[in-house]
């Protein structure tokens, strides 16, 4: 049997939330034990407005009444071209166990890997600490630069990432792993999140 | 409209905007004065601060009327133009957003949602024609404020409009003191916003002036991007060159896309052709799409794509 585990932004993300929040290591929980989350208003939300924004790059029109008729517009104008959700994995070693680590791009064009985010209470600086950017920039060594593209749902602020300014992917997983360890939960990620591949 | 290769873009002449954030009185106005040929717009009173061989030319302006009747005469004359600050600017920007438009004005006399999106569209809008004409170094104090356990240091600036005053900058730093010397840090930390570019990134020393010394610092700093915006324009224009004709052969191989047999043969001549960046990963989502599109799928017995009959996967 190969000691292969997949390993995503949301998990490691989950993780780093439980650190931070009161009740984050029981969302964490259910991350690590695959259970379903219930999706909150903002999730939904963002994938309304991720769903709007790919209808427009597929040639739909949207009407300049719109509640995100100006972010939309902007975005389509500098996504038009991109690759849509584009699902990449890629092997990461530590001795004898390999970690897959999988992701689901939203756009990637031209060497610019882009993830769009919906947020009500951005603030510059939010995606500073998170795993998303050194996963997707390991999983695309091509690119040469990640840009978050935030919406409040009037207008859009842009963070951007290269790869010399986020931490390795490979020393986040590793924090993980000894995490996991300290708090007995390896098994439980053994079983949960064993890779098919 | 012109429409521009990117071999025939010329960045020699950019103008650069840049964010300095920093306590009073941690050199920020000085600094700032250290820019190419500049004109200070003072609505802080921070040229008084600068010691006297270190003052420039300075505007005083009590509305933004009068500030953009300035910059007019501005032109022309100055290459720099300084915003000493930046939240003093928003301050004027809502004043004028309330005398002039009704929109901005809540019924009980306060300011109102549609009057920050006035603010931040006069805003990028102002930027955009400032850039037209000089480099731009926005000023701004900052407040110290409690994220998670970290102190972070924000940019004093009412409202939302202190994520958008990011938006237009090139570069973006938070000028401190470490040790009695004076340092801009440029990347982001868990600390203070900056913003990295064209090679101008972490901590970088801002030398003491000594008595008769120039004050220049800026004038290097930015000959330096410009510098470096250049040679990353010509370093990427062979790879954008290789990517573009990547990009058109695979998406005219697609396209011819028919019959399953001819799926493996277009995936392999995509895998076979010169890449450059993210072509390849790019080319082989689209091929993806593609075939699914079709209704094909790969066997991994036959080593091959087949079409996929309706209700197989049960």
């Amino acid at each position: 049997m190969k000691n292969k585990y997949l390993i995503t932004q949301s998990l490691l993300s989950s993780w780093q939330w439980s650190l931070r929040l009161d009740d984050g290591y029981k969302d964490f929980l259910k991350t690590l034990n695959r259970e379903p989350i219930q999706p909150t208003k903002a999730t939904l939300d963002g994938q309304q407005f991720e769903n709007v924004l790919n209808a427009v790059l597929d040639g739909q029109t949207l009407e300049n009444t719109h509640k995100w008729y100006k972010p939309i517009r902007q975005l389509a104008g500098e996504l038009d071209g991109a690759s849509k959700q584009v699902r990449i994995s890629r092997d990461l070693k530590f001795g004898n166990v390999t970690f897959v680590c999988y992701g689901v791009l939203d756009y990637l064009k031209e060497g610019i890997i882009t993830d769009t985010k919906y947020s009500k209470t951005y603030r510059v600086g939010k995606y500073l600490d998170s795993p998303q950017a050194s996963m997707y920039m390991f999983l695309v060594p091509e690119a040469y630069r990640f840009d978050y593209k935030i919406s409040d749902g009037e207008w859009v602020y842009t963070e951007s990432y290269t790869p010399d300014e986020v931490e390795p992917i490979k020393l986040t997983v590793e924090r993980f792993i000894k995490f996991l360890s300290k708090m007995r939960l390896t098994e439980i990620y053994k079983e949960k999140w064993k890779s098919k591949y | 409209m012109a429409i521009l290769k990117p071999e025939q873009m010329d960045f020699s002449d950019k103008n650069i905007i840049m964010i300095v954030s920093g306590l009073p009185g941690v050199g920020k106005t000085t600094l700032a004065l250290s820019a190419p040929d500049v004109v200070l717009v003072d609505a802080d009173e921070g040229l008084a601060r600068v010691k006297a061989e270190h003052r420039k030319d300075a505007a005083i302006c009590a509305t933004y009327e009068e500030l953009l009747e300035d910059i007019k005469q501005f032109k022309g004359r100055y290459k720099t133009v300084v915003i000493d600050t930046g939240g003093s600017l928003i301050d004027m920007l809502k004043d004028w957003a309330m005398r002039t438009d009704p929109k901005a004005n809540r019924k009980n006399g306060g300011f109102s949602l549609q009057g920050f999106g006035i603010i931040k569209t006069e805003f990028l809008r102002l930027s955009a024609e400032l850039r037209k004409h000089f480099n731009v170094v926005f000023l701004f104090h900052i407040s110290k404020e409690k994220n998670d356990e970290e102190v972070f240091y924000d940019l004093v600036c009412e409202g939302s409009a202190k994520n958008l005053v990011w938006q237009p900058a090139d570069l973006g730093a938070y000028m401190h003191i470490v040790n009695g010397e004076r340092y801009l840090g440029f990347t982001p930390t868990a600390n203070y916003n900056a913003k990295a570019a064209y090679g101008i990134k972490g901590l970088v020393r801002v030398p003491e002036l000594t008595d008769g010394q120039a004050n220049d610092f800026l004038v290097k700093l930015f000959a330096k991007a410009k510098q470096a915006l250049q040679a990353e324009g010509e370093a990427l224009k062979p790879l954008k060159e290789q990517y573009e004709q990547a990009m058109a052969k695979g998406r005219e191989y697609i396209e011819k896309i028919e019959k399953p047999e001819q799926a493996l043969l277009t995936l392999n001549a995509i895998r076979a052709l010169k890449h450059a960046m993210t072509s390849k990963k790019e080319l082989e989502a689209t091929f993806k799409e593609k075939v699914k599109e079709l209704g094909f799928k790969y066997d991994g017995k036959k080593k091959t794509y087949i079409a996929e009959v309706k209700g197989d996967e049960e």
